[in-house]
């Protein structure tokens, strides 16, 4: 007969798991709002920014611009964009998978799940800001510039919907020629190449940014929808517990009556 | 008095998109002003204080960290990597 005792604890616990997930639940749905708002405007930022880089890519001179050189040592660095903490489904997961893809690679991690996973000092996706982005923009376009490696690269988590996020890879450096057409009869000031090499590590700063925001507002969707299914199983082992616990202190209870009956009958 | 559309994005979102009359910034070359009917034209920006004019009266005055400036017949769009208007 099962132990009504241990039934009854590990009902307890699963009732105090199930509290957390519901505490989890709420405070990433209390977040998403906020990150969808921040990812559509990062979006728009992207795109505006993409199309300029694709209209002063598109020109021969621009070929000559250091960070359109495509040289193939093998020497890559690859941006990593986790999340903060776990509990979030397969989303961690799913990055740390995609970046397997890349052995040879030397990895920045941002987010504290990717600093720890790569033992890097910590910092924080949820609160990476532009100026973070600009920073680490203009020290890797330095060292692109330089020759120091050949491809800069992004992991990160594509939104599609509150339901389906997906990890992506994206190559940043070097620049790949636009198909932007609307060049003719254009003037740069200074020059076209001056004014490619000033704004590449605004484009470089930006797609972070932009690639991280996205990146949050998965982590937070993808938090959301592991915490209720999390939640609904919570439940129904609560469901399934409680009705063992119920059917052993029944059989207690019928034993017992079965033996003071016995006992009177003698 | 002739007016050009114009985008002012940074990673906040579209800070600004509408029709403006002027709008005064500093380029690596020197201080430009854009108005209605300017030649298509490219340059980078510094960071600096500029001003929007939605019309010869109206001025917004904004502080910018740079970024670059687009000028088509479709209009104008400014990107840069923050943009915030005064109080």
């Amino acid at each position: 007969m099962p132990n009504t005792k241990a039934l009854r604890v590990r009902i307890k616990s699963v009732k105090s798991t199930e509290q957390l997930t519901k505490a989890m639940g709420l405070v990433a749905s209390s977040k998403i709002r906020r990150a969808n708002e921040a990812m559509s405007k990062a979006r728009e930022y992207k795109k505006s920014l993409s199309s300029a880089i694709s209209l002063l890519t598109s020109s021969p001179d621009s070929q000559k611009s250091p960070y359109m050189q495509n040289r193939d040592t093998g020497r890559t660095k690859i941006i990593i964009i986790a999340g903060d903490r776990g509990l979030a489904g397969g989303y961690n997961a799913n990055v740390f998978r995609l970046a397997k893809e890349y052995p040879e690679a030397e990895f920045i991690p941002i987010g504290k799940r990717a600093c720890d996973y790569f033992s890097m000092p910590i910092n924080s996706s949820e609160k990476y800001a532009f100026d973070d982005a600009m920073a680490l923009a203009k020290e890797l376009c330095n060292d692109f510039a330089e020759s120091k490696f050949d491809r800069l690269g992004i992991i990160y988590t594509t939104y599609h919907s509150v339901m389906t996020q997906e990890a992506s890879f994206e190559w940043l450096l070097p620049l790949t020629k636009g198909e932007d057409n609307k060049n003719a009869g254009m003037i740069y000031e200074p020059d076209h190449l001056t004014v490619l090499n000033l704004v590449v590590c605004e484009y470089v700063a930006g797609m972070i940014t932009s690639l991280v925001r996205e990146s949050f507002a998965c982590e937070v969707s993808a938090r959301r929808m592991a915490m209720d299914s999390a939640g609904k199983n919570a439940k129904q082992m609560i469901n399934d517990l409680s009705l063992e616990y119920n059917r052993a202190r029944q059989g207690a209870i019928t034993q017992e009556i079965t033996e003071i009956v016995a006992g009177a009958g003698d | 008095m002739k007016k050009f559309h114009l985008t002012i994005s940074s990673p906040d979102g579209n800070i600004f998109e509408g029709e403006a009359y002027k709008l005064d910034v500093r380029g690596v070359e020197g201080d430009l002003a854009i108005m209605a009917g300017h030649i298509p034209f490219v340059t980078a920006i510094k960071a600096h204080p500029c001003a929007l004019w939605l019309d010869d009266e109206t001025k917004k005055e904004a502080s910018c960290d740079g970024g670059l400036l687009t000028v088509s017949s479709e209009g104008a769009t400014l990107i840069a990597g923050s943009f915030k208007f005064s109080e």
